[in-house]
């Protein structure tokens, strides 16, 4: 487990070029770097480029907006650490960035204005949109979850909901059927009454005393609720658990919830029908697939579906190309060649696919709106895994 | 620069592909060579400019004409020897948006940009049953405009299907004073007697920049693999040189690493400890049946110089293990030791491949400052190339990171000096000028210089690069 690095400007300072030092600009690195395919050809926006810029920035005392916009940019999928590590060089190139961005902070250099506003709800509210506390678990209205407050509730699974399917109108129907599917393989869990944000947004945008604030606070509510397992909706906040929290979250089970659903599919915990025939492709979540390696679980869910015909993309897995929504990015907006989610729409189109499945919040809603501009709402929908699974218990 | 320059610049390329941003600025200024970018010592660009096709690239020529600035064309500023580090201030050209590509299977040929990276040719050549005849070790963002530049087919022999430009049937070009000019045939022969496409693919970047390459498709052909080991690095230099006197058909790849370098490399890709320094090589066929009796042949001569043990590799995956050791050796070296790499490229002749080999065994003992850098030798051993590599600690300070670069290129230098060759996968200037002058003497290269003012009467492109002018 990685702690998070905390400490001055110049404790971040050494740690940066420790990492960035190990780097020898051969810049293999271009060639998986989302960012880079889209971006026109600049080299600054280009994987190693980014991490360079850093470290000549801190060389030659350049901290400032310029650089703030560079390091915003990556969408830290780790897809440049892959092919570092493929060709033994191992860089930890996201690292550096992620501590880059905690640099900025340290230095008193802001966020981009979005990403300040999302900042600022996450303070106030508990969520990176400004919505209020009372509607967090509103979706779950009517569905007869449990909502735990207490510990004499007396129940261990945590379905731990995170903020885009607490609040955003499309992915709520995600969280739904998680909660359906739950409750149809007799699973006894829980939502909690007063769930805050997994301090991912703050983590990913470098400020890391609220991430701090947020960690403690969540990790005290789940100790205090004797929670021991953990199954989460966004890849997301499942890396922000496992890596990034305190040590204390060591003794609780994390898991996502594809994970989980593919044991309950294995053990025929839940019953699965014929759907009529479509063909589906499945899109590879960066924070699930390229950070945490769970590339099968969500594969096996849809394999296990009779009807189902899964198709691959050319790019898949660790090659998996990024949705453009991580790092902070679903609260910026960069001037771009072409959007990500759009390329890979196209590409999930190649296959003959019916559907694009995925496996986060970000990326529904990032493929939803490329469809939408693609004018490819009556060739391809999106959709989750979740929802694809429940609609196979149903039929 | 003025700030006029720069808004006429900005004209030429559209507001979205110029840049003085201090950060572009300097990661256009870096290369891999193990020590960085500093103030004290280099140079940063004035602006980087991305033209799109050849017509702005002859307006901004004809601007940096007028205004005598230079312009330094870039592609992935992967050279190993400092072509890729701009020696004065002046304008980068990033050839990254002249990247087309079109596979003209009925005329036989295909035609890039120079920003086209030599992986996506190739990958899109291979999906039709073509072949590129073009493998440096950089090929995942190498482009073709640099390919064209050093007129190098990076790891493969030359001895077995030649360089790039047997294969370049025309270029289209941007002169240094903005004249574009078209050169050698849309036919599949290429032009007897006077061809100007030899001024521009090897030409170390000096006489203009290339905006299109006709290169003949080159069917795809069946591979065989075969490996063998040594007790000594000696035997593998008799062995290879028996190759050539023995007519064995030379193979496409022929990779040598020394026993240390084999151990590290076969332990990172998951293979067992090999019994020795090992040379491992590809075969070209039109069958797989030839391709093998070609790999045969070769360890029939292999097995006349006390092998530990040869072999055909029929299995794919050992194959791709063995090689995926030797792809990624550089960097398994470098995380082993904590340390960057540095290295020369060591080109022998055929006779002196042994006496070559066995002195670069001791090559660490070549300066004082490499005492106690952890030495490794390896290299293109078909092709008659080492690269024998140093391990340089992190903690080392700029200074002397620089000091150990220059050693090796005048040890490099001093070597292929007395061997009577030359660099055969890197360009000829930046860190080899002086090379260049000792082996073919001042004369020749003021004829270079000569040649250069034709083409570049103000010496705007690459300014700084040939020394003098």
């Amino acid at each position: 487990m990685m702690a998070v690095e905390f400490g001055d400007a110049d404790i971040l300072k050494e740690k940066i070029l420790g990492i960035v030092s190990k780097c020898v600009r051969c810049r293999f690195c271009f060639s998986q770097c989302p960012v880079y395919e889209v971006s026109d050809k600049w080299v600054v926006q280009g994987a190693s480029g980014i991490t360079q810029s850093l470290y000549y920035g801190i060389k030659l005392n350049k901290i400032d907006e310029i650089l703030r916009d560079i390091l915003m940019r990556c969408t830290t999928c780790r897809s440049c650490e892959i092919l570092c590590e493929r060709i033994m060089a191992a860089v930890s190139l996201v690292d550096a960035i992620r501590m880059g961005r905690a640099l900025l902070f340290e230095e008193g250099i802001n966020p981009i204005r979005e990403q300040q506003k999302a900042l600022e709800s996450l303070q106030v509210f508990g969520n990176p949109y400004g919505m209020p506390t009372s509607k967090r678990t509103a979706w779950a209205e009517g569905r007869g979850l449990k909502k735990l407050a207490d510990p004499t509730d007396n129940i261990s699974t945590l379905y731990y909901v995170g903020c885009t399917p607490s609040y955003d109108s499309r992915v709520q129907a995600v969280a739904g059927s998680i909660a359906t599917v739950l409750q149809k393989g007799d699973i006894s869990f829980g939502i909690l009454e007063n769930e805050k944000c997994s301090g991912d947004p703050a983590l990913v945008m470098g400020e890391l005393g609220l991430f701090q604030m947020l960690a403690e606070q969540n990790l005290n509510q789940f100790k205090h609720m004797n929670i021991q397992t953990i199954i989460a909706t966004s890849p997301h906040d499942l890396n922000c658990f496992l890596k990034y929290y305190p040590q204390g979250i060591k003794t609780i089970e994390l898991k996502h919830y594809t994970e989980f659903f593919a044991d309950l599919v294995e053990q025929k915990r839940v019953p699965i029908r014929k759907v009529s025939k479509k063909r589906v492709t499945y899109h590879d979540p960066c924070y699930l697939g390229k950070h945490n390696q769970i590339y099968e679980a969500p594969r096996k869910i849809l394999e296990a579906i009779p009807g189902i015909e899964l198709v691959e993309m050319e790019r898949n897995r660790q090659n998996s190309l990024c949705c453009g929504g991580g790092g902070g990015r679903m609260w910026a907006d960069f001037e771009e060649k072409e959007h990500l989610a759009e390329i890979r729409v196209l590409e999930a189109l190649e296959t003959g696919a019916e559907v694009l499945a995925t496996a986060c919040p970000f990326c529904l809603i990032n493929f939803e709106d490329a469809v939408k501009v693609l004018d490819k709402e009556d060739t391809i929908m999106v959709k989750d895994i979740a929802e694809i699974l429940l609609e196979a218990m149903h039929s | 620069m003025g700030e006029s320059i720069y808004d006429r610049l900005k004209n030429i390329v559209g507001e979205k592909n110029i840049s003085d941003n201090f950060f572009e600025l300097v990661n256009n200024s870096l290369d891999p060579l193990p020590y960085d970018f500093d103030l004290d010592n280099d140079v940063l660009p004035y602006a980087v400019v991305k033209p799109k096709d050849e017509k702005e690239i002859s307006e901004i020529f004809r601007l940096a004409n007028q205004e005598n600035i230079a312009v330094y064309p870039r592609g992935s500023g992967t050279s190993l020897t400092g072509s890729a580090r701009a020696p004065e201030r002046g304008i980068i050209l990033n050839t990254g948006r002249i990247d087309f590509l079109e596979i003209h299977t009925d005329e036989g040929y295909f035609e890039c940009g120079p920003g086209a990276t030599v992986d996506a040719v190739d990958t899109a050549l291979s999906r039709k049953g073509f072949f590129l005849p073009v493998y440096p070790g950089s090929r995942l963002v190498a482009t073709m405009g640099g390919m064209m530049a050093g007129n190098t087919s990076g790891h493969i022999i030359d001895a077995c299907i030649g360089k790039p430009a047997d294969y370049v049937l025309g270029l289209h070009v941007v002169l240094p004073t903005g004249g574009i000019l078209e050169t050698g045939s849309k036919g599949l022969r290429k032009p007897a007697g006077t061809d100007l496409t030899k001024f521009f693919v090897g030409n170390d970047g000096l006489t203009g920049i290339v905006t299109k390459i006709r290169m003949r498709l080159v069917p795809a052909r069946k591979r065989a693999f075969g490996i063998a080991y040594y007790h000594e690095p000696e035997s593998v230099a008799k062995a290879v040189v028996r190759m050539y006197r023995e007519k064995a058909p030379a193979p496409l790849f022929m990779e040598f690493m020394d026993r240390a370098t084999t151990t590290i490399g076969f332990e990172h890709a998951g293979l067992s400890v090999p019994p020795g320094c090992s040379i491992f090589f590809a075969s070209f066929g039109p069958t797989t049946e030839i391709a093998s009796e070609n790999v045969q042949r070769l360890l029939d001569v292999m097995g006349k110089e006390d092998p530990i043990q040869v072999e055909e590799i029929k299995d794919l995956e050992e194959w791709l293990k063995i090689w995926t050791a030797r792809e990624v050796i550089i960097a398994s070296l470098m995380q082993k030791h904590d340390g960057y790499f540095s290295g020369p490229e060591i080109v022998s002749t055929l006779s002196k491949l042994v006496e070559c080999i066995k002195e670069l065994e001791h090559y660490g003992e070549k300066a004082p400052i490499f005492k106690g850098l952890p030495f490794y030798l390896l290299g293109h051993i078909g092709a008659l190339t080492f690269h024998p590599t140093l391990i340089v600690p992190r903690d080392w300070d700029n200074e002397r990171r620089r000091r150990l670069v220059d050693a090796e290129f005048e040890i490099e230098s001093e070597m292929n000096l007395r061997y009577g060759t030359c660099g055969g996968e890197w360009l000829q200037f930046g860190k080899r000028t002086q090379f260049f002058k000792k082996r073919y003497g001042v004369g020749a290269y003021n004829l270079i210089k000569q040649i250069k003012r034709v083409f570049d009467p103000k010496d705007i492109l690459n300014r700084g690069v040939l020394e003098g002018l």
